[in-house]
């Protein structure tokens, strides 16, 4: 059965029609046309499908549009203000943090809400927190130093 | 894949109004980080999802001094691995729940939906069962509380019945405290356990380390998570040391029913249910709130 549903995603609200257990990916990817959202294992394990709900990561795989409605969705296409991109995506490319850049999206987007809650975690930590997302090139070492590389930068007073 | 519904009821009465109407065509979604999955594999067909995020009275945690910590069904394995409460008067359930899959996982997913999935290897159910908690199941028949050991039927199964909904947790005042340790082996940090086990002690106050009391819970060895009620006796009145730990130890190993899945053999989890019941006991004997081993 479809039902109208308001969904606001980037800042932006969009009144839509879907089917109850529609994830809330594929009303990203397909109905909405966001793409930065992956599709990975669509079972809760790979975090490529990673967006934001009221601030916090979750697998938009394993949520219903449905219930997505009165939160604030942030996907990676919304990070960048006035043109200028999020330190951390400027960190993830001046460390070739990104391979085929697949799992990109989820890994910055989980890394933003590690830096929004704790803005001085240790290598442990970034890992412990990244457990969550997995980068099929391998890539994890350059993925952390990326991160840990926007915490220095923060720490020095620069440009959050 | 026929019609789904979707309701959301704004009461606890009027939730359970429809699970006594829709029976088993009903399905409760709590965080839905079990039930979506089924949902898209195809292994379940309800024919409507009752959805709980709008009864904002189960997802609390209080504290009351004599009745213990009462934790609402929809409460989030983040909320209570970061809950102030949890955390000082029940630090193994908050680091319990902290050692559940990963960050996405624990931002949705509840204490109320882990429990009534019972996926094997899940990590709350031998500490609940450790700590004597209590599930309160309500429906429009009445309530019923029902000990968190005597929930799990099976494989996958609960005795929580299509027309009930579990609405809290209750962990006994007697329960609390620092004396409880959850170890778990597993192959990734974000797999369920191969084996997890719970172990709560109650120590005299003498100078030989004389056991009182003990519980003991189980996960991720068999079907369904279990306590060790052999194991217990083993212990109980029982001066704690290397023997008598290791003899709890062996008869649970002994006891136990374990399963071969594609993470580890059944001689594997029997060997490693031996291995970690040690560890357990020792960890908590030891006080030990918070052992840097999993």
């Amino acid at each position: 059965m479809k039902y109208p549903v308001t969904l606001s995603v980037n800042g932006e609200s969009n009144e839509l029609l879907v089917e109850a257990h529609k994830p809330l990916l594929h009303v990203l990817r397909d109905d909405l046309n966001l793409t930065g959202a992956r599709r990975g294992c669509e079972s809760g394990y790979c975090g490529a499908c990673t967006v934001l709900l009221d601030g916090q990561p979750v697998h938009s795989c394993s949520v219903l549009a449905i219930t997505a409605q009165g939160k604030a969705i942030t996907t990676i296409e919304g990070l960048a203000t006035d043109g200028r991109l999020h330190p951390l995506q400027v960190s993830f490319i001046e460390h070739g943090a990104i391979q085929c850049g697949y799992c990109t999206p989820g890994f910055i987007l989980s890394a933003k809400v590690l830096l929004d809650e704790q803005p001085q975690p240790d290598a442990a930590t970034v890992r412990a927190w990244l457990t969550g997302n997995i980068c099929r090139c391998t890539g994890y070492t350059k993925i952390v130093q990326a991160v840990l590389a926007t915490v220095e930068e923060t720490r020095a007073g620069g440009k959050k | 894949m026929r019609s789904i519904e979707y309701s959301e009821p704004t009461t606890l009465e009027e939730t359970l109004q429809a699970l006594a109407e829709r029976g088993e065509d009903a399905k409760v979604l709590a965080g839905g980080q079990s039930l979506l999955l089924l949902l898209h594999l195809g292994l379940v067909h309800p024919g409507v999802l009752v959805g709980l995020q709008s009864l904002s009275e189960l997802k609390e945690i209080t504290l009351d001094p004599a009745a213990g910590l009462r934790i609402g069904a929809m409460t989030t394995q983040r909320a209570i691995e970061s809950a102030p409460l949890v955390q000082q008067h029940c630090p193994v359930l908050a680091r319990t729940a902290s050692l559940i899959a990963t960050v996405p996982v624990r931002t949705l997913g509840t204490l109320g939906g882990n429990l009534c999935h019972n996926l094997p290897g899940a990590d709350p159910p031998p500490t609940l069962i450790a700590l004597d908690a209590v599930a309160r199941l309500e429906s429009s028949r009445g309530r019923r509380d029902v000990p968190v050991a005597d929930l799990f039927q099976g494989f996958m199964e609960t005795v929580v019945k299509p027309d009930e909904l579990l609405t809290e947790i209750r962990i006994p005042a007697a329960s609390l405290g620092n004396h409880a340790v959850y170890l778990k082996q597993c192959v990734r940090d974000v797999d369920p356990a191969l084996v997890g086990v719970a172990v709560r002690l109650v120590l005299a106050d003498d100078e030989e380390a004389t056991c009182t009391d003990v519980r003991i819970g189980v996960g991720g060895v068999s079907l369904a998570p279990y306590r060790a009620v052999n194991a217990e006796r083993v212990l109980r009145g029982e001066r704690l040391g290397p023997e008598s730990i290791a003899e709890a130890a062996r008869v649970a190993a002994d006891e136990c029913e374990p399963m071969t899945d594609a993470h580890g053999s059944a001689r594997y989890r029997r060997k490693m249910l031996d291995v970690f019941l040690r560890r357990a006991v020792s960890a908590a004997w030891h006080g030990a709130a918070q052992p840097a081993q999993r």
